[in-house]
């Protein structure tokens, strides 16, 4: 039951020209062969890479059981953690997406200069724009012009393990078990993000890992709220609606909340993640009977006028900028959201806090753990005579934060696009602008909380997680794959009724239908594959 | 009948009420009030287009501090800011794609309008050879789009893949202005071209000193859908060029527009902020209208000639 949000418009993009992506086939033959109920569960029968955590660089604070790294400021030497060029000397190619506005060409960028000169190798980067990538991924499959190395968004590509089992290459002989410790940085991505990028018992591809990053917590204005007496989160949902009336002053244009919290709310209620596990089957989140309260308790807060009035169309800017400005109190994201919050050097006061949602009953509910990859990195089939190669270059863009590698990639060459303060870098004006080549999106190590020039920030950031990730609730369905759920899954989406509902345009006793519409629609089918892959992989 | 010669000797109450007032244009001049309930609504529709014209370049202007406490919208900058301006064209990316833009439009516009008027003129021609068959196939083209992969499929055959030629060539011709521009030369009297003719001019010189001289308001307006969907096109583009270096303007600015995300500290390495989101949003805005508000004006008296050719004409 995740929100609209750029990834689901991508992915009903993509869907819908499914046909094209399962290959230049398609277009020859208008077969419906592999469009559907294909058995391509992920992790079946396949040993994943070992994790071995890369120990050259100590973090001020490690993270444990999801957790993830934090440090405060960036080592003074980084350690030079590679130990050979990467490649084979002849040019790679690759396809990935930005959002970021585009660099510089390469004769024009010092940093996409130095970055050839220090890999050894001509590196071709195509980067296209993340709200059109549907489209010039199509075309690329399509055309068989994939280029050596291609960012995948898994969770948008219908007949996915048709196209990788035609255009990709199979990297389990490389990377499964053992294997992987030939590519340390690639070891030192955790298991879970590997579990996501296996199709038919075959790894096919390198996860950009995220982590907890994914997950969502409802974000505060620690400072002002700290000047009203609250420190601590109410301990039920009633508390925290009638604290929402109390920081609510219409007149002054100030608002509890930046928009309404429905998924916050659903955990409040116990809600499961998407799906839950229930004497062996899946049941969809969506039948709970406890939507209707959440809905309900979320209605009311748009009911009662502590929402901002834009909220329902205001962009992920928006909500920062209200933040910054002390419009709103209340705003929940993703943890991943942080760094944007602290983009307002007016304020030096500023500073968040993390609550987690509490029990309808009193006391803390679990929050619903995010998807822990962003995307993945697959090597086309036409390039598997230099897969060794191929696989050495992400793993030398998979150097993990601390080394020298990583801030060269992040930051650049010292002096022209990054300048040390203390022994953070800095960048320069041309370093914001030469680095977006989008090597994060090739390949990346497990991401580590930093906030330079905010220790308590980090601080604050890394206790959260400590606070809140372990008792997360994760998605049983991560992993697995639904040909019907890509396809039509965002189609048949509740997330309409949803805002018809917070608006006041339905009633909640809609609800119940809208559910049954999409069991009938599609619902159940995609739980009845979600569960056929769930049971094979449990051996069943 | 009668009633209307009745109607003609004897003024009505209304008209004789307004007699003595003064006349413009052989109509009575509105009354005060009227004069100033018109100003009033006039001056309110021309605040309702000129205010978020105000507010997209105020708000490219104005401080990061002002459009922060602003919540994202300035009305009027306390001072003159241009680090949005600074950070956007910094590395160079914005102006070479603004030269890039201003080539394809250029060169894209010029052949265009070649093309549409040479098809044009041929298809108005009675009796030309494949006439019909010609105009079949312009108005399936108008009727049927021939969709995303297999253009892509054609543009790849052609090795127009990472060339400028491809922002060109697949839409140079439009079916619409086609069909525009043919039913001008189809008014066109066909004694003024006959008369040419037994002056011994060729059919090239029919076209080229008459033709063309009296089409001149209608290949203006034809020009003017050419150029501002060269300028405006981003899409063929982003298919067509995978060298970013070679994108036009507004593929570029896109980038920052619609796709980004601000740059947080971790990547920049600083707590010190680029500019607010908006306030780079508002003058790319600036940036990608100018040029078209600055060629408009110079068009204009040719638009409504032109419109109407294509309106009443079949």
């Amino acid at each position: 039951m995740p929100e609209i949000n750029r990834r689901q418009l991508i992915k009903t993009g993509l869907t819908v020209s499914a046909a094209a992506v399962a290959g230049t086939t398609a277009l020859s033959a208008c077969s419906n062969k592999g469009r559907g109920g294909v058995t391509a569960q992920s992790s079946t029968k396949v040993k994943l890479p070992k994790f071995v955590r890369y120990n050259g660089v100590k973090p001020d604070y490690v993270g444990t059981n999801g957790v993830q790294d934090a440090a405060i400021a960036y080592p003074a030497n980084p350690v030079k953690a590679a130990t050979s060029k990467p490649g084979d000397g002849k040019p790679v190619s690759a396809l990935v997406m930005t959002n970021s506005p585009a660099p510089p060409a390469l004769k024009n960028n010092k940093y996409w200069q130095t970055l050839n000169k220090r890999m050894g190798f001509d590196f071709q980067i195509e980067l296209v724009p993340f709200g059109d990538w549907s489209q010039r991924f199509q075309t690329a499959v399509a055309g068989d012009k994939l280029p050596d190395v291609f960012a995948l968004l898994t969770g948008s590509i219908a007949s996915l393990p048709n196209l990788l089992e035609q255009k990709a290459v199979d990297l389990t002989p490389h990377l499964s078990g053992d294997a992987v410790t030939k590519y340390p940085f690639l070891a030192n991505i955790p298991t879970e993000s590997w579990n996501l990028t296996t199709y038919g018992g075959k790894i096919f591809g390198v996860p950009i890992p995220r982590g907890a990053q994914s997950s969502g917590i409802l974000y505060g204005r620690q400072d002002l709220l700290s000047q009203q007496g609250i420190n601590e989160r109410p301990n039920t949902l009633a508390d925290f609606q009638a604290l929402c009336q109390q920081l609510t002053a219409k007149q002054a244009n100030h608002w509890a909340l930046g928009r309404a919290p429905l998924g916050w709310v659903r955990q409040a209620h116990g809600i499961a993640n998407s799906w839950s596990l229930q004497n062996g089957k899946l049941v969809s989140a969506l039948e709970d009977e406890r939507q209707k309260d959440a809905l309900e308790a979320t209605r009311q807060l748009v009911a009662k006028k502590v929402v901002h009035p834009d909220a329902f169309t205001a962009q992920n800017s928006d909500w920062k900028t209200w933040m910054a400005n002390g419009t709103i109190w209340l705003v929940d994201d993703t943890f991943s959201a942080m760094p944007g919050f602290y983009l307002y050097p007016s304020i030096k006061s500023f500073r968040l806090l993390y609550w987690g949602p509490p029990s309808v009953n009193g006391g803390d509910a679990s929050i619903w753990l995010g998807n822990p990859n962003y995307s993945m990195t697959a090597i086309n089939a036409n390039s598997a005579d230099r897969i060794e190669a191929l696989l050495s270059v992400l793993n030398y863009l998979a150097a993990p934060f601390g080394t020298e590698e990583y801030r060269f990639k992040h930051y650049g060459v010292e002096g022209v696009d990054y300048k040390l303060k203390g022994t953070d870098p800095v960048m320069t004006q041309q370093g914001t602008s030469e680095t977006q080549l989008s090597l994060s999106y090739l390949a990346e190590g497990p991401w580590v909380t930093y906030q330079p020039g905010h220790a308590q920030a980090t601080k604050d950031a890394f206790e959260a997680q400590s606070r809140l990730v372990p008792k997360g609730i994760a998605n049983p369905v991560l992993g697995l794959y639904s040909d019907t759920d890509i396809r039509k899954g965002a189609q048949i989406g509740l997330g309409d009724l949803e805002n018809d509902i917070l608006q006041g345009r339905q009633p909640v006793s809609k609800w119940d239908a809208g559910v049954a519409e999409w069991k009938r629609k599609g619902g159940d089918k995609i739980r009845d594959e979600y569960q056929k892959a769930l049971d094979e992989r449990n051996g069943k | 009948m009668s009633s209307t010669s009745t109607a003609r000797v004897t003024p009505t109450p209304a008209r004789s009420r307004r007699r003595g007032r003064r006349m413009i244009n052989g109509l009575p001049a509105p009354s005060a009030f009227e004069s100033v309930a018109k100003a009033i609504f006039l001056t309110i529709v021309c605040a309702l287009v000129v205010v978020p014209f105000i507010g997209i370049i105020s708000t490219s202007l104005a401080s990061p501090a002002q459009v922060t406490k602003a919540g994202g919208f300035v009305l009027l900058p306390k001072s003159i800011n241009l680090t949005a301006y600074k950070s956007i064209f910094v590395g160079g990316v914005v102006t070479r794609a603004l030269w890039i833009s201003i080539g394809v439009t250029v060169v894209g516009t010029a052949l265009s309008l070649l093309l549409t008027a040479m098809l044009g003129w041929a298809l108005s021609r009675k009796g030309t050879f494949g006439n019909h068959v010609l105009l079949l196939l312009v108005l399936v083209s108008l009727l049927f789009s021939p969709g995303m992969i297999p253009s892509y499929l054609v543009v790849k055959q052609f090795g127009l893949l990472d060339s400028l030629l491809a922002l060109i060539i697949p839409t140079c011709v439009s079916a619409f202005n086609v069909i525009v521009v043919r039913a001008f030369f189809v008014g066109l009297p066909d004694e003024l071209l006959d008369s040419a003719r037994i002056d011994g001019a060729t059919e090239w010189q029919l076209f080229r000193h008459i033709g063309v001289p009296l089409s001149r308001a209608v290949l203006t307006v034809v020009g003017l859908f050419y150029g501002v969907g060269y300028w405006n096109s981003f899409f063929n583009a982003l298919l067509y060029i995978s060298d970013s270096s070679k994108w036009p303007l507004q593929l570029v600015l896109r980038t920052y527009v619609v796709d980004s995300t601000q740059l947080g500290a971790q990547d920049l390495g600083t707590s010190e902020a680029l500019p607010p989101q908006t306030s780079i949003q508002m003058a790319i805005l600036v940036i990608s209208i100018i040029p078209i508000l600055v060629v408009y004006p110079f068009l204009q008296r040719h638009f409504a000639k032109g419109m109407l050719t294509g309106a009443i004409k079949g």
